[in-house]
């Protein structure tokens, strides 16, 4: 019984650690690097 | 607008094609103060990049080759405006460069000139007799400690030596130079029209290493610590490039592809990034370590110049806009 509670434990620290690996590196492919924002323009007129 | 925004203090300068040369507080877009250089004469246009030093900053103008066009060197107190000296010349589209107590700069007419730089007194000047009937812009001069290095308008490359102008030695490649110069140590490197880019040892002219790229090298190239990087241009196809090589040209580290080409003067290196503008304003960054890009944001004009200062970037189009943008 003990032996099958080690192996249900241990199967569920796997899983929990490849989504999370997982998770992780979605996060770094979709996040955008900020684009620039506008602080000031100035005209010169040419 | 093609001069690059550069930065000194709590200034940022810039030329604009309407003829006056303006200092910004660049944390805020406020003028500080202008120079309309249409008063001195029939000129207009600043193609050349400015050299900071110490309390002055030096510009050159042009109004391209019209007969009756002119251009100066301007040296003005970068704090205040006030004009330290000017040096009348047929026109100065080149950078400004220094070497020791004189700058140096060239004119569409093939006419390259040393002067002092605290009062504008000639020294010397060279000139290789070529007319430019085509007007081709003048590239930059680049220097060492010693000399000084231009490409004539017969496309030959020239040493000159700094203290005198006499010529050292020259170079006529294959093919004519399609790029600027961009010198590090003994090395120089340029790009031209047959789709290649060249090493030439600065004390002898001798070709070290050359690469074949996929399309013609143009505009600046620029240096970074490990890397070279250079806009290609495909005008059949109107695509430009941004190639990333290793100075020893052993090796071609990135190509990143984009239409339309590349309009800003060269590409821009800040912060880990590789920054280039287009017409269509377009300005993107990608990653220097692998051209990864990395953002792109749209402005409104032809982005011709991109300059920086810690976290702001600035852009000039030329329409007539400076852009301060937070990155």
């Amino acid at each position: 019984m003990s032996y099958r509670i080690l192996v249900y434990v241990s199967i569920s620290i796997l899983l929990t650690l490849a989504a999370s690996n997982c998770a992780q590196t979605e996060t770094q492919v979709q996040t955008p690097a900020p684009s620039p924002r506008e602080i000031w323009k100035f005209e010169t007129g040419g | 607008m093609f001069s690059v925004p550069a930065v000194a203090g709590d200034s940022v300068f810039v030329g604009s094609c309407a003829g006056v040369f303006y200092a910004l507080n660049k944390t805020t877009g406020q003028l500080q103060w202008s120079y309309d250089i249409t008063k001195d004469g029939k000129q207009v246009s600043f193609h050349g990049n400015p050299l900071i030093t110490g309390e002055l900053i030096l510009i050159g103008t042009d109004r391209s080759c019209e007969p009756d066009g002119v251009g100066h060197v301007y040296a003005f107190n970068r704090r205040t405006g006030a004009v330290k000296w000017k040096y009348k010349s047929t026109s100065v589209p080149t950078d400004i460069v220094q070497v020791g107590l004189n700058i140096y700069f060239g004119s569409f007419q093939d006419r390259w000139s040393a002067a002092k730089l605290q009062t504008g007194e000639p020294v010397w000047t060279f000139s290789t007799g070529i007319p430019n009937p085509e007007c081709h812009l003048a590239r930059s001069p680049v220097t060492d400690e010693k000399r000084v290095y231009i490409t004539g308008v017969d496309g030959v490359i020239y040493s000159l030596d700094a203290a005198s102008g006499r010529p050292v030695w020259k170079r006529k490649l294959t093919v004519a130079p399609s790029t600027s110069l961009a010198i590090r140590d003994k090395s120089l490197f340029v790009g031209t029209s047959d789709n290649r880019i060249y090493r030439l040892n600065s004390q002898t002219g001798e070709s070290e290493a050359e690469i074949q790229v996929e399309a013609q090298p143009v505009g600046r190239p620029t240096l970074t610590g490990d890397s070279l990087f250079f806009f290609l241009e495909n005008k059949a196809e109107r695509a430009g490039f941004i190639v990333a090589l290793t100075p020893d040209l052993a090796k071609v580290r990135w190509t990143q592809r984009s239409t339309p080409d590349w309009a800003s003067e060269r590409p821009h290196v800040a912060r880990g990034l590789v920054i280039a503008g287009n017409c269509r304003g377009e300005l993107a960054a990608f990653q220097v370590s692998d051209g990864a890009p990395k953002w792109k944001v749209n402005l409104k004009g032809c982005i011709r110049s991109v300059g920086d200062a810690g976290d702001t970037l600035f852009a000039g189009v030329q329409e007539g806009t400076v852009y301060a943008l937070s990155y």
